[in-house]
């Protein structure tokens, strides 16, 4: 050995950070990189951060459903669980202990006489297991998505039909279930007397799937005719329905945007350009799939709404500004339905920082990695401006927000079961004077915080080598002003990769979903009256919790929150205080008038019945306000904490990991160009790969999946 | 600070391979150049194409022997499509299939043009396939009991894959479509038989844009597909 390590800083705590400081320090790579992750607070997490609070519920930034085609996320989350080798009969002793599969999703329909039901869509396992080390992901070409799509479009136009489905499966389990071939299902529905047109567009498509799937399809310019007979025939035969059947609407909907997407890639030549689905991304979604003939029922359909809305496609949080990069959708949409593994969602048991970060915390901490929490950038300064030679970070001025009683080392988890977990406030006990900050209400995760024990220079060659600049993307042009002077392409991406705020609600009751008048299974459901369009039924973490009372379900609402991209100064302490009661109104606005769409027995004539609500230390309340204070709300406003936008035509504008602006600095983050350029855990772990890659040239880029993509 | 700042490693490249081509000849390609090691590129198509034919046939006579209809598993193909959009019921039941069945048609020629146009060296090695320089008349003998007559002014290359069993059958030869919307078919294929050998005539003006032409040989008399026909025109 013998050879000195590289001395790597990586700021920021979220999955990007966690994905680099695993790949870094992989015991292949000897020990040659030394890392110290520097996190503003107590936790890691970024905007996947959770804690324990009162009654050790789990208190989320946000809802976090992993996605089944996330390669890279849950690759890195199986070897973090290998390597922490926790007792075989502890709670969350692996990863599929801790995610579990979770298949049926649903949409808000508007149906054309001005009602509205709920269509809930069950995904079909896939093959393997994301992550799956053993077996690769399958190749990401247009033969696999042609084939995957057509069995995908079969599944769904089946899934309109669930019911009858489910019923004929009790009647003859041999010919419905994964195992029965499509005609076998079709052959059911048929002898039920139902679907005779809907049958039609099954055969038409399971025909093109044959041909998708024969092993020389290659002469893509010809899918186009195939295509557009297709869309033809779905045309005349099912649009002609769907005044009289919601059933056909759906699925003509449905048809209708895969068909056109199919159509747009060929008519627009994705697949041979350079740029793959890149080249659309100048336009928004929905406007290019209008380019491309999609009708007005798809184009104001609740299923394309829901892609914008699992996203919080909206410019400045107002949902009558949608706007989506048709590129990354479709590259988004591709991937999510056609190459996912295992399960289409996949929904932890335990809250995100105790699933992901508690873990990786523990098994870097392991690998020798330092975590100096409390730590917040306050700049990052760049080498003089030299002709012929690429600047590189001389300096890092860190705020120190707290020091420590014992040694210097913050010990930020605690055991909850036997389950380490992150704490929701500082554990005050370790913090000098922690008693006083905790009496005067510090919040050291706000970007309005101005709290400094001490300030921290680092200087290169001395005190790091290498930097990877992982803070949120709001952070940017608070923590690295030099950066925007010097290089334009640093301020334009900061003026056009746009962010939006988020809010979430999490309520515990005293009844059961069924028993609350939801009639189906545990769901995630969208497109419901705002202002939180999303909810998941997230019941399963009671039991992971500790309430007096035990509560019988629990509900997780988010949405998109409107505010305007400009930022107010770091000293205006009102701005944060005043949505933070205004989404306390908007929360009990919404039970009192909205709730009643998926649970109507949770209301009665005067609204929502604020008894059911929970309280997690026991105690009830006699009012809304103070019943819906006891339960979870949450604005997410600061800059780093605001969800990533893939607005139309900013694509262009992402720095990558691999750019090389600066000699000794990479940077990290889902809002990165690193490969799927949405905002999402897989898009952070991906370009904490990338950002690895950069600094040492390892994962090799054609092993990070999903990178090479079109 | 005077020492030299770490620098990062030059890296092989900086971007992502988003070219969706590269991808895929990774796969098809190489499954590709195995078949054709034994089957020509339009004989691959032809049999894709069967299978897929054959899957529908197999399919819609197991739906009309399900719901009973008289004579529809024999007879499906031949007849034509009438128009329906209302539940199903038996009655629209032939009418379904007889609609897959031209949509499987369509799928043949397509599988069948596909594989041929992408073929790699598809204008001269293919083993099976008659080059022809540009004449007036050329006749070659294809395959047993099969003779095609080409008579055009531009050099064409004519490929012709009968299925085992076709010549005792009565045969005829669909026009023969260009993959290009544009271009007009090949039209007026004669097919007759003299003594033991079918002889297939195809004409191709001198008007007819270059291109790859392909078509399904079928029998007269059930419908059902024989073969497949593809002329490639090549530019003068």
């Amino acid at each position: 050995m013998g050879i000195k390590p590289t001395r790597v800083a990586i700021i920021g705590g979220g999955c990007s950070a966690m994905a680099t400081a695993f790949d870094l320090t992989r015991p292949e790579l000897e020990g040659r990189y030394q890392i110290t992750i520097y996190q503003q607070g107590f936790r890691l997490g970024g905007k996947g951060a959770s804690g324990r609070g009162p009654g050790n519920r789990i208190e989320e930034h946000g809802l976090h459903i992993f996605m089944g085609f996330y390669e890279n996320a849950f690759r890195l989350i199986r070897e973090c669980y290998r390597e922490l080798d926790r007792p075989a009969d502890s709670r969350f002793a692996d990863w599929d202990d801790v995610f579990k599969p979770d298949r049926l999703t649903g949409v808000k329909d508007d149906h054309h006489d001005g009602t509205a039901s709920h269509w809930l869509t069950w995904f079909p396992p896939g093959a393997g297991t994301p992550g799956d080390p053993d077996a690769p992901p399958r190749m990401f070409s247009v033969k696999e998505y042609m084939a995957r799509g057509f069995q995908l479009l079969e599944a769904t136009l089946l899934s309109a039909r669930r019911d009858e489905f489910l019923d004929a499966k009790e009647d003859n389990p041999d010919a419905t279930g994964p195992n029965a071939t499509p005609m076998e299902q079709i052959s059911r529905i048929l002898r039920l007397g139902q679907l005779g047109s809907i049958a039609v567009a099954v055969e038409a498509v399971h025909a093109a799937r044959l041909i998708a799937e024969s092993p020389t399809l290659v002469a893509f310019p010809m899918l186009t005719k195939v295509v557009d007979l297709l869309s033809e025939f779905v045309t005349r035969r099912v649009h002609a329905l769907v005044s009289r059947d919601t059933e056909m609407k759906r699925l003509f909907e449905l048809i209708d945007l895969t068909l056109t997407a199919m159509r747009g890639s060929l008519q627009d030549g994705l697949i041979s350009h350079p740029d793959g689905f890149d080249a659309i991304s100048d336009l928004d979604w929905r406007e290019w799939l209008k380019k491309h003939g999609a009708t007005e029922l798809t184009l104001n359909s609740s299923f394309l709404d829901t892609l914008y809305n699992i996203a919080f496609s909206y410019e400045e949080g107002d949902m009558s500004r949608p706007n989506a990069g048709a590129g990354e959708a479709l590259r988004c949409a591709v991937r999510a339905f056609l190459t996912y593994r295992g399960s289409f969602f996949y929904k932890m048991q335990t809250g995100m920082g105790d699933a992901v970060f508690a873990p990786f915390y523990e098994v870097l901490h392991k690998r020798g990695v330092r975590f100096e929490f409390f730590h917040r950038l306050r700049d990052l300064h760049l080498s003089p401006e030299e002709s012929q030679r690429v600047p590189h970070i001389e300096a890092m001025h860190f705020d120190v927000q707290a020091n420590f009683k014992s040694g210097n080392e913050y010990q930020p988890l605690v055991d909850v079961d036997g389950v380490p977990c992150w704490p929701s406030e500082p554990l005050w006990d370790q913090l000098v004077d922690g008693g006083q900050s905790k009496k005067s209400g510090v919040d050291f995760e706000s970007h309005w915080d101005s709290t400094v024990v001490t300030s921290l220079k680092l200087e290169a060659g001395v005190d790091f080598d290498a930097v990877v600049l992982a803070v949120g993307l709001g952070e940017i042009p608070f923590v690295a002003g030099e950066l925007l002077e010097r290089f334009p392409h640093w301020r334009a991406m900061t003026e056009n990769v746009k962010t939006v705020a988020t809010k979430a609600l999490q309520i515990w009751v005293s009844e059961d979903i069924e028993a609350l008048g939801w009639r189906d299974d545990s769901v995630n459901l969208t497109g419901i009256p705002g202002p939180f369009e999303t909810w998941a039924d997230m019941t399963h973490l009671i039991a992971h919790e500790s309430f007096p009372v035990e509560p019988k379900s629990l509900a997780y609402f988010c949405s998109s929150l409107i505010t305007p991209d400009e930022l107010p100064a770091q000293d205006d302490f009102e701005y944060k205080a005043s949505y933070e009661s205004a989404i306390v109104v908007d929360s009990q606005r919404y039970l009192n008038e909205n709730i009643a769409t998926v649970w109507p027995n949770a209301v009665d004539e005067q609204g929502f019945q604020w008894h059911l609500l929970v309280d997690p230390t026991g105690s009830s309340h006699s009012d809304p306000e103070s019943s819906l204070r006891s339960q979870f709300v949450r604005v997410n406003l600061n800059p780093t904490d605001r969800y990533v936008l893939f607005t139309a035509g900013s694509g262009k504008y992402r720095i990558s990991p691999l750019d090389y602006d600066v000699s000794n600095m990479t940077v990290a983050g889902d809002w990165t160009d690193a490969g799927l350029n949405v905002g999402c855990v897989e898009a952070a772990i991906m370009s904490g790969r990338v950002a690895a890659h950069a600094i040492s040239t390892y994962p090799a880029l054609e092993d990070i999946p999903g990178f090479d993509h079109p | 600070m005077t020492e030299q700042a770490w620098q990062r490693p030059t890296l092989e490249r900086t971007k992502p391979r988003r070219q969706l081509a590269a991808n895929i000849s990774l796969t098809g390609s190489r499954k590709f150049k195995k078949a054709s090691q034994t089957m020509s590129g339009a004989a691959k198509g032809a049999q894709l194409g069967y299978e897929v034919s054959e899957e529908q046939m197999k399919e819609g006579k197991a739906q009309a022997r399900f719901h009973d209809i008289p004579g529809a598993a024999s007879d499906l193909f031949g007849a034509g499509f009438s128009d329906f959009t209302g539940p199903m019921r038996p009655e629209n039941f032939l009418a379904l299939s007889e609609r897959l069945m031209k949509d499987a048609l369509l799928w043949v020629e397509f599988v069948a043009r596909s594989v041929q146009w992408q073929m790699p060296g598809k204008n001269s090695e293919d083993p099976e396939g008659s080059a022809t320089p540009a004449s007036t008349k050329n006749t070659a003998q294809d395959s047993d009991g099969f003779i095609t007559e080409v008579s055009s002014l531009r050099p064409v290359e004519v490929t012709f894959q009968p299925q085992p069993g076709a010549e005792s059958k009565t045969l005829g030869v669909r026009d023969l479509q260009a993959i290009e919307p544009d271009s007009p078919a090949i039209a007026g294929i004669k097919v007759t038989r003299e003594a033991n050998q079918w002889r297939l005539k195809i004409h191709v003006s001198e008007s007819q844009p270059p291109g790859l032409y392909t078509g399904i040989v079928y029998d007269a008399e059930d419908g059902a597909i024989r073969g497949s026909l593809a002329v490639a025109v090549q530019g003068s």
